[in-house]
């Protein structure tokens, strides 16, 4: 078991004990029916009082992190099963299945301020285009904002409004190669600005999504959000168990 | 596009912290249309319902809620099942190698129901990941599990596009 203790630190050796034990034990690397090492030992190992190690192992007692069986402190703590990470189809399958070609309409392009919420991604004034996704009646069922920086893109806006997929623009005029996606869902409540795009009240369930799209050497291409309609996100997800 | 999509249930943070599920109710009910069409039922049919609010911290966190045929409650030992582990414990205990899991995954607006037991407003947005297990094509369960959005974020990480 791996714990480095920095006695140079303010925070106190009990709560660095307790802090490393918790991420340890939600990271599996010590796993539930796992002994933990006795008082005695850590004692011994860590150079820390009886009293020091006993207190972190009671707050993790009392988180219900760990418990006594048979005179030794084991781990109870149950990560969620590995069956939930699965691989699932969103979004494309269900409007495939209900026979609707989704068409998509830019309606905004703008260079602007960098969002506060997006200045982990970038550094400088963004590139904004916003769309909209149509089912077959028109009705919008998504409003989707990529974000690009211009200095990795010149002429980025004169060549949006050509009107041609973007991604194509983007890997045939600069040569970007999309390789990977983090993405983000959250269920949200949507403000009034995203009620009025998909035609919902203030307050309406909506989902909302942001992707950051990577080249292969992990090179920030593009960052997107969505705020959708809650009826039409719906993802299968089977178990790999 | 490389069709490699990871679905990572709760959001780190969550995961540093322990989850005490709590049995809450068990309630026999009539199965709604929803949970028929799940079950592959047609007409009315009774079945069993548990109830479990999961606490982190004595905060309601997760509520889940298992549906079973009464021929199937009958088989099991209700008091050992846990949430989270159903595939495992039906597996264990429904003698059977052969058996699926498949999720539908969804966003909704709390119910009075769930308002009350999970201590949010009624208003506030709630993901909801309904699941089927299955013996080969008959259906045997089927939970709901409800978790207040404020409490989770879901990271979705896809691999190499060719």
């Amino acid at each position: 078991m791996n714990i480095n203790l920095d006695r140079r630190s303010k925070t106190p050796l009990t709560q660095q004990l307790e802090i490393q034990l918790r991420g340890l034990i939600a990271n599996n690397a010590l796993v539930q029916g796992q002994s933990l090492p006795s008082i005695d030992e850590l004692v011994q190992d860590l150079e820390m009082s009886n009293e020091q190690v006993m207190l972190a192992y009671h707050n993790l007692i009392q988180d219900q992190f760990i418990k006594i069986m048979d005179d030794a402190y084991v781990v109870t703590y149950a990560q969620f099963p590995t069956h939930f990470i699965s691989k699932f189809n969103a979004f494309g399958p269900i409007l495939a299945s209900m026979g609707i070609v989704p068409s998509i309409k830019t309606i905004k392009l703008e260079h602007i301020k960098t969002p506060s919420h997006l200045t982990q991604y970038f550094k400088c004034p963004v590139v904004l285009m916003t769309r909209r996704l149509y089912l077959g009646n028109q009705k919008n069922i998504a409003t989707i904002v990529s974000y690009f920086d211009p200095q990795q893109y010149p002429d980025l806006e004169t060549e949006l409004k050509k009107n041609l997929p973007y991604y194509e623009i983007l890997r045939e005029k600069y040569t970007v190669d999309f390789a990977s996606i983090d993405r983000f869902y959250e269920a949200i409540n949507l403000d009034e600005e995203s009620g009025i795009e998909l035609d919902l009240p203030k307050g309406a369930i909506g989902a909302y999504t942001l992707s950051a799209s990577y080249t292969k050497d992990r090179h920030l291409i593009e960052v997107a959000e969505s705020f959708t309609r809650p009826e039409t996100m719906h993802f299968s997800v089977k178990y790999t168990v | 596009m490389h069709d490699a999509f990871y679905f990572i249930w709760v959001d780190d943070f969550i995961l540093q912290f322990a989850i005490v599920f709590h049995l809450a109710l068990i309630d026999k009910i009539d199965l709604d249309t929803r949970q028929l069409y799940y079950f592959g039922f047609k007409e009315q049919q009774k079945a069993y319902k548990l109830n479990w609010i999961g606490y982190i911290h004595e905060v309601p966190f997760i509520q889940t809620m298992l549906y079973l045929p009464e021929s199937i409650f009958n088989e099991l030992h209700i008091e050992n099942i846990q949430p989270l582990y159903f595939v495992d414990y039906f597996k264990k205990h429904l003698n059977t190698q052969v058996l699926d899991a498949t999720s539908h995954f969804n966003i909704l607006a709390c119910t009075p129901d769930l308002s009350y037991s999970l201590k949010i407003d009624k208003s506030e947005a709630c993901h909801v990941l309904t699941t089927q297990y299955q013996i080969k094509d008959t259906c045997i369960a089927l939970t709901d599990t409800i978790i207040p959005a404020k409490f989770l974020r879901l990271k979705f990480e896809i691999g190499d596009r060719p």
